[in-house]
């Protein structure tokens, strides 16, 4: 269970407030998607729980306890996160370089981290690249690499902010695939940080914000069961709510529903 | 001025261990004022092909022809020079380009480099930033100082400022989202209508090319496997899913409720049509 | 042109000496650097040459390969080779022409010299052919180990070379974009007077930094949420492996060291 409770941030004291009073609670091994337009504060909040941000008010819970300076350490072994550009986040040499990266970080024994890294590779269907250096993958693939050294971890909450927004439609079929495998397999509590309403349909919670406020929460069909907030929130409907808007009365559906009820 | 590509080959590395052919004996041709697209899987010669249209890259063998330039393996720059007056080229992440003080002098990069005068060049530049709706008061500041997206439009309006007959436009939306995704599309839409000029865009969205373009032509290594009207292309699902390219939303669509027995009067471009065209079938059957 | 350049190059292979810890490789690039200047006569260069094209071979590197590759670097050796030719004096004079003298002395210097430094031109190149970046800098960090103690940071440095040899070609590419991005605007880097073509690098210069900070941030940010710390409490994914293949490969470039030795003159 993971709660957030009255965050408030800005980066100057002067500056407009990046989150205003932000609240929001899921459980663990929930697929929770934050989606909102540039500038809606969601990467804020997330840098904010991984400790890159501090100077915050109000707080954060994991589990009933309270994230401060001084335990953050201890969460952040528990939290992996995947970025949005594949080259700026590849360490390693290789493909199993940098999977191994974080294991070598924590001072995991040899024979443990390439068990661990084997087994988060082929996770993530690129155990064949394993020699492979960043230069000669596509886009989708390094984001697989990324994914997969988060894994290697063993987190509990993995979190991917914009993880797909710069690979092309196959790259991103691809991710959205492996991150439902890992879902359903590792009960992994998945963050997907988006401004792309088309890519939430599997998600078990949604949060929308502007401006660094929440604006709508909740399951996906409720979410879409207000598609004027959606619209308010600078967010573009896919093409099936868009459909439903105009003759449907806006009710929540999926291709094939659409296709059953026209 | 049409562009002929005729029997172009390009190869990577010539005669290394490295060799790769990129493009094998392709031949088409761009019509003035036409919006193409120019679609195929990563790898399928798509942006080998554009960087051929303005002489980045030259010809291995073969040649193209813009208007009456010719450019051919050993081309000399001076021509390439002019090729580039008439074609012009949006690259990927374009922002990635911007490097003067001011918006204004960063727009007037292209046009004084194409040997106009700092007013004439001053002057294209305001006209194409107030297009693009950037405010006049503001193009003193530093380009840096801009959202992502604010700083594209600027890196576009660089282009545009040196007004090409011919526009490449290689993923222009790539990291944008949704909606500046669709300001983006609409705004080439727009300055293809308005200027007449040919535009080439380059992507793997299947929705965009469906939507904006008129013409198609399709790449698979490095050959031309199909060109012709886009309505013909993105519609034949059997092609598409051969080449690993998605099949545009509204055609699925479209498809599938047509096996229902819906029957519209044409194939939709984009979910507006659908709509209006789906409410003349409801409203003429009842 | 820069694509021929095999300096620096790593091509994957599964040879003896691909196979090598990559220390032995260093060690043995080292000792054969100064066995090169004990031959002194035909015998010990007729020595070395059969030794290099074994190496050569033992390696399955293409010959014709490798000289293409090193060609750039040709006009080094002509430049040698004909300083001796002039300049050394001694034996008979061959010929003779106004102020231009020409010793047999100096035809034989020019020639050993060049051989030796084709030989080390190509003792390291084969060093960096059969080994990847990664490994280098392994075995650079694990021979520097001695050096920490007296506070350098060999940790620190063996991370820099890494990340630094991973992003090499990144920026090589983004160069290569942003330099067809300005020139599709016009820009006349290629000709010109020398001045102007000063002027068109800061197109070229500016987005390149811009865009390398905004990396090494990222990065730093990727880093630090994956626990990096430095190098307290980090284990080692690789692991350098001394075999027997190593010691051998030591003892015969030390045996053949002590041939050249004695055929000396």
């Amino acid at each position: 269970m993971i709660e957030i409770n009255n965050l408030t941030y800005q980066y100057q004291v002067d500056a407009a407030k990046v989150l205003d009073n932000v609240s929001l609670s899921f459980k663990s091994g929930d697929w929770v998607s934050i989606i909102g337009h540039n500038g809606s504060g969601k990467s804020t909040l997330v840098k904010i729980m991984m400790g890159i941000l501090e100077d915050y008010e109000g707080e954060i819970l994991i589990n009933g306890n309270k994230l401060t300076k001084e335990n953050i350490a201890n969460y952040r072994e528990k939290f992996a996160i995947v970025f949005q550009n594949p080259d700026n986040q590849f360490v390693g040499a290789t493909v199993e370089d940098d999977v191994a990266f974080g294991l070598e970080n924590q001072g995991v024994a040899r024979e443990e981290m390439v068990e661990k890294t084997e087994a988060a590779l082929t996770a993530v269907n690129m155990l064949s690249y394993r020699r492979h250096a960043p230069a000669r993958l596509s886009g989708g693939q390094k984001q697989r690499v990324a994914i997969a050294g988060a894994l290697a971890m063993a987190p509990d909450v993995l979190i991917l902010d914009e993880a797909t927004s710069m690979l092309d439609p196959e790259g991103r079929k691809d991710i959205l695939n492996i991150l439902e495998d890992i879902h359903r397999e590792r009960q992994t509590t998945l963050i997907y940080i988006t401004h792309d309403l088309s890519e939430i349909e599997k998600s078990d919670y949604a949060v929308i914000m502007k401006d660094g406020e929440v604006l709508n929460r909740g399951s996906i069909e409720h979410i879409f069961s207000d598609t004027d907030t959606l619209i308010k929130s600078r967010l573009v409907l896919p093409y099936q709510m868009q459909i439903s808007r105009a003759l449907l009365k806006g009710e929540y559906v999926t291709h094939g529903e659409l296709v059953e009820k026209l | 001025m049409n562009i002929e590509v005729s029997a172009l080959t390009s190869i990577y590395h010539h005669r290394t261990p490295f060799e790769h052919i990129a493009l094998d004996e392709l031949t088409t041709t761009f019509e003035q004022g036409k919006y193409y697209a120019v679609i195929g899987r990563t790898g399928s010669g798509k942006s080998t092909l554009i960087q051929h249209l303005n002489g980045l890259i030259l010809p291995t063998r073969g040649n193209v022809r813009v208007g009456d330039l010719v450019l051919k393996k050993k081309t000399k720059q001076k021509v390439i020079h002019q090729v580039k007056k008439h074609v012009g080229m949006v690259f990927q992440f374009p922002e990635h380009q911007l490097f003067d003080e001011t918006i204004l002098k960063d727009v007037m990069f292209g046009p004084l480099n194409m040997g106009l005068s700092q007013e004439e060049a001053k002057e294209r530049a305001e006209k194409y930033l107030s297009l693009l709706g950037v405010p006049l008061d503001q193009i003193g500041r530093s380009p840096f100082d801009l959202s992502g997206g604010q700083m594209r439009k600027i890196a576009i309006a660089g282009i545009l400022a040196m007004e090409p007959e011919v526009l490449i436009v290689d993923e222009p939306t790539a990291g944008l989202d949704p909606k500046s995704h669709i300001e983006t599309m609409k705004l080439f839409k727009e300055i293809q209508q308005e200027f007449n000029i040919t535009i080439i865009l380059v992507t793997h969205d299947m929705n965009d090319v469906f939507e904006y373009t008129d013409e198609v032509k399709l790449l698979g290594s490095g050959k031309l496997i199909k060109e012709g009207r886009t309505l013909d292309i993105l519609t034949d699902e059997k092609l598409l899913t051969d080449h690993y390219l998605e099949i545009p939303d509204i055609v699925r669509l479209a498809h599938d409720v047509s096996k229902k027995g819906v029957a519209l009067n044409r194939m939709p471009r984009n979910t507006d049509e659908f709509i209006t065209l789906y409410k003349k079938w409801r409203d003429e059957r009842a | 042109m820069l694509s021929n350049m095999l300096l620096g190059r790593y091509i994957p292979g599964n040879s003896f000496i691909h196979q090598m810890d990559p220390r032995a490789k260093i060690i043995s690039v080292l000792f054969f650097m100064v066995i090169v200047f004990f031959a002194n006569h035909w015998l010990g260069y007729l020595l070395l040459i059969l030794f290099m094209l074994s190496v050569i071979k033992i390696a399955q590197i293409n010959i014709f390969f490798l000289f293409n590759g090193l060609k750039l670097l040709f006009f080094i050796l002509i430049f040698t080779f004909l300083l001796h030719i002039f300049f050394t004096r001694g034996g008979t004079t061959l010929f003779e022409w106004g102020f231009i003298q020409i010793d047999s002395e100096g035809v034989i210097t020019g020639i050993y010299i060049t051989i030796r430094l084709v030989m080390l031109l190509i003792i390291t190149t084969i060093l960096t052919l059969t080994t990847s970046p990664i490994e280098l800098t392994d075995a650079i960090e694990n021979l520097g180990a001695p050096l920490k103690k007296i506070k350098v940071p060999m940790h620190e440095l063996a991370m820099m070379i890494s990340i630094s040899l991973r992003f090499i070609p990144t920026l090589m590419d983004e160069t290569e974009k942003i330099i067809k991005a300005q020139s599709a605007r016009g820009s006349t880097f290629m000709t010109g007077k020398l001045k102007s073509r000063v002027n068109a690098l800061i197109p070229i210069f500016i987005p390149l930094f811009i865009s390398a900070f905004k990396r090494a941030e990222e990065m730093a940010v990727a880093m630090e949420v994956r626990g990096y710390k430095g190098e307290e409490g980090r284990t080692s994914y690789r692991e350098l492996k001394w075999g027997l293949k190593d010691t051998s490969a030591i003892v015969i470039i030390i045996l053949f060291g002590v041939m050249l030795f004695l055929v000396r003159m």
